[in-house]
């Protein structure tokens, strides 16, 4: 348990320390205010239009990736108890692991991994 | 509680240390891409540039601090405080020597963090560190450039995580332990994993190239494409601290590297174990200016290509033959 | 207005690059339509370095305007001055009458030229997609050229060497010694930019069947140079319309049949080996001479003349104030440059100035395809796409 604590602990003390880092050169930094320097503005024109939507073509990959991320993560206790699941585990994860390629050569069938 | 305090010493020491450490990374890339390119480099900040990273680190507090008007502000401070800080929490759990055997018997480990699941917590921080640079691209207020390097950092990490888990997966299949110090122990009694597990190995010197987003999966900073892609609007320390992650990034894929495939502090013992572990880490750090020095760069759909189509079948292809090969006692190669 | 300012449907967004933008060499401004990364329309806007040097041109002699042929391709001044000295001798009809010294000094000045400036696309081009490497090492060579350039004319980057009837002076001691070091040691160097990325497997898919242009489209948009040859057409100037002492040289004209940006960098990877081939036979051909042309009305008297004699300095004095009368007609005159065909169309009335003169630079019409090239691409392929059109914006705003 101790260990997950200092885990912890360290996320946070790594947190504040970088904070501190940031907000120290906040006021280190000169700082001058210009209404042209602090709107946005594109490769030194104004901007030719406002960013309204934006079309994530890869979408169906990202719905993709969180299953095959789940899988992966299914595998590894797998792993790690290799010997004591014996020929059956193997046998069970082939399974699994087939069932989701299975899903996976239907997606790629489908077209989902390509960009259209 | 001793044990929470001297946890505490060894994070402070964790930043001392790496934060010198980024900045002779810079120092270190800069020269040896000087000399791949028939320059020298930096050499007028003090012997052979050796205080230009002081002098840029010094820059970068006393730059300029612009936050657009229209950006997100509470996210626009929260980004480049997130960028490094989880790489750096992946940092904790990489020991930085082999453990010593105290006189009472309990082993000293040079991590701030040790568990038996090391690996899962490194790829979790990991996988949490490309969020510092999601948030820089929305928090940009509208910046187009800002949120297309963001898209292209979720396209990448869609892409290279998977093929990160599934890569290791094998080793783990191996030593079936997520513990870095079982790593080393199991390679020390057979050979490098490397061996057994090249196509593995190779998978994961891809994916770890695209976790650290450089050449030639620098994509969400493709700055030849995106300007400067997602820190377009940063400035200062802010666009520094992006840059502090990648490096600390790119310290842990390689120790990770060195100590999963290539036996980490195992070797022949004319050197100490140490120097061992710490010439396959820079080996690592070398192969990243190396190809900087090298390739050009993908297009993000290329990536995603490679990762789903190519990849992704071939490792869940190999993880099955490992298992089977290991359960029926049959060679792995 | 244009369609690419509006925006049809929600998925659709505007994106301006440049003119501050690091991979559009110079002050392109691009704006593009994107549906997600994909490109459904774009509009090049250029205009940022107009400079007016065509309306200069009809305030000056002849001679006057030479200074201004190096502002337009500043990568390869040399052959600009080539071709509008060709342009001026054609009007003025003293073609002929070049001492063949200057005419080999010109064409091992205008292939340094080449060189030179496919150095500086091959530099820039790898630098865009990432490859950070042959940018230096191209420079590397170039300096080489540069250094050679100095050593004849004192000037790096605008030289202002070639004149109306002649170059300015005589090649120096040593030129010709360190140019034959040069092209003894070029094709090893081009050698090494091919092991760096023509069978670079990333190299490849970033080139590769992007910024397709079709035969056809290549010769409706009028795009000259590498472009054409790396669409498939087999047109080279030098050859077909021969100009210099051209004809007297052999060289080959490489093709590509692809129309991608890979074949149009195979073409100019090539065309620098040609360059060098070419200068190899200058080295070997060049004669003893003169190297300006004498007792012409067109032309200035050598120095010395004009300083000892005093009816050459009366005569000089009125050909630099009234310029040089050319005889009253138009004349275009096209030649090979680096970038594509570089015409000079001059009209003449008879007097000291050119009456009007309009200027076919190959950079704006090549840019003007590039629509075309980028229809269906990705926001990454643009940078590819600017990179092997390899424009300079010198000269396409002139």
């Amino acid at each position: 348990m101790a260990n997950w604590f200092i885990a912890f602990i360290a996320l946070v003390l790594l947190f504040v320390i970088f904070a501190g880092m940031v907000i120290a050169a906040k006021y280190l930094a000169p700082r001058e205010y210009d209404k042209e320097k602090y709107d946005l503005y594109e490769c030194g024109v104004p901007m030719v239009s406002e960013f309204r939507y934006f079309n994530i073509r890869f979408y169906i990959i990202a719905i993709m990736f969180t299953l095959f991320d789940i899988e992966a993560i299914f595998m590894y206790p797998w792993a790690v108890y290799f010997e004591e699941l014996g020929i059956l585990g193997v046998i069970e994860m082939g399974l699994f692991i087939i069932m989701v390629f299975v899903g996976w050569i239907y997606a790629y069938k489908k077209g989902a991994l390509v960009w259209e | 509680m001793i044990e929470v305090i001297i946890g505490i010493v060894k994070l402070i020491l964790l930043v001392t240390v790496l934060s010198v450490y980024v900045m002779y990374a810079t120092w270190y890339e800069r020269k040896v891409i000087g000399h791949m390119q028939q320059r020298i480099g930096p050499k007028r900040v003090g012997p052979y540039g050796l205080l230009q990273p002081l002098a840029d680190t010094i820059k970068s507090f006393f730059k300029e601090d612009v936050i657009p008007a229209r950006a997100d502000k509470p996210l626009f401070w929260l980004a480049p405080i997130l960028a490094p800080t989880f790489p750096f929490a992946a940092a904790a759990a990489i020991p930085f020597f082999p453990p010593i055997e105290l006189s009472n018997g309990t082993m000293f480990y040079f991590s701030v963090f040790h568990s038996n699941v090391d690996l899962l917590y490194i790829l979790a921080m990991m996988g949490l560190s490309s969020f510092g640079v999601m948030l820089a691209g929305i928090a940009s207020g509208g910046n187009k450039y800002s949120y297309f390097g963001a898209q292209r950092e979720i396209a990448q990490v869609v892409s290279y995580e998977i093929i990160l888990a599934l890569a290791l997966l094998n080793p783990i299949l191996m030593v079936q332990s997520l513990n870095l110090t079982d790593f080393v122990t199991f390679q020390q009694q057979h050979l490098w994993l490397i061996f057994y597990q090249p196509f593995a190995f190779v998978a994961f010197v891809i994916a770890m190239v695209a976790s650290a987003s450089r050449v030639p999966f620098d994509l969400p900073e493709a700055e030849n494409e995106l300007v400067a892609g997602f820190n377009t609007e940063f400035t200062g320390l802010k666009m520094a601290m992006f840059f502090f992650g990648q490096y600390v990034t790119i310290f842990v894929v390689s120790a990770l590297a060195a100590i999963v495939f290539l036996g980490g502090w195992s070797g022949p013992a004319i050197l100490p174990g140490f120097v061992w572990y710490w010439l396959k880490v820079l080996l690592f750090i070398f192969m990243f200016t190396w190809f900087w020095g090298t390739f050009p760069r993908y297009r993000y759909d290329q990536l995603m290509d490679i990762a789903w189509k190519k990849l992704l079948p071939l490792l869940v292809l190999n993880i099955l033959w490992t298992g089977f090969a290991l359960i029926v006692h049959m060679p792995i190669i | 207005m244009n369609k690419t300012y509006v925006v049809e449907n929600e998925r659709e967004v505007i994106v301006n690059m440049g003119p501050q933008h690091p991979s559009t060499h110079g002050v392109l401004r691009f704006v593009v339509k994107l549906d997600g990364e994909k490109i459904v329309e774009s509009d090049p806007d250029v205009g940022y370095l107009h400079r007016g040097f065509e309306k200069f041109a009809e305030n000056m002699t002849y001679q006057q305007f030479m200074p201004f042929t190096d502002r337009l391709d500043y990568l390869a001044s040399m052959n600009n001055n080539f071709a509008y000295a060709m342009a001026v001798e054609k009007l003025l009809g003293i073609s002929s009458q070049i001492p063949k010294r200057a005419e080999y000094i010109r064409v091992i000045m205008a292939e340094l030229g080449r060189i030179a400036s496919h150095l500086v696309w091959l530099a820039t081009h790898a630098l865009d997609i990432g490859a950070m490497t042959v940018f230096l090492y191209c420079f590397r060579e170039r300096e080489y050229i540069l250094d050679m350039y100095e050593m004849a004319c004192g000037n790096r980057l605008t030289y202002n060497y070639i004149r109306i009837g002649g170059v300015a002076r005589d090649l120096p001691d040593g030129f010709l010694d360190k140019l034959k070091e040069f092209v003894k040691l070029f094709p090893s160097k081009v050698k090494e930019y091919h092991t760096l990325l023509s069978k670079n497997r990333i190299w490849l898919k970033r080139t590769k069947g992007i910024g397709y242009i079709s035969k056809q489209d290549a010769i409706n948009w009028g795009i000259a140079g590498p472009c054409t040859r790396g669409s498939g057409i087999d047109w080279d100037l030098r050859r077909d319309m021969p100009y210099s002492v051209y004809p007297e040289l052999d060289f080959e004209i490489p093709v590509y049949h692809n129309c991608d940006v890979y074949d149009r960098y195979l073409v100019r990877m090539d065309e620098m080996i040609q360059s060098n081939r070419i200068l190899e036979q200058c080295i070997e051909k060049i004669p003893d001479g003169p190297v300006m042309m004498k007792d012409s009305p067109y032309v200035w008297d050598p120095k010395e003349d004009i300083m000892k004699k005093n009816y050459a300095l009366m005569k000089h004095f009125v050909k630099v104030v009234q310029g040089i009368k050319a005889p009253p007609g138009e004349t275009y005159f096209g030649a090979e440059n680096p970038k594509g065909e570089l015409g000079f169309y001059i009209y003449s009335n008879g007097e000291g100035v050119p009456y009007r003169m309009k200027i076919r630079s190959p950079s704006f019409i090549n840019l003007s395809a590039m629509p075309v090239m980028l229809k269906g691409h990705y926001i990454a392929d643009i940078i590819s796409v600017i990179g092997s059109l390899d424009f300079v914006f010198g000269e396409c705003d002139r």
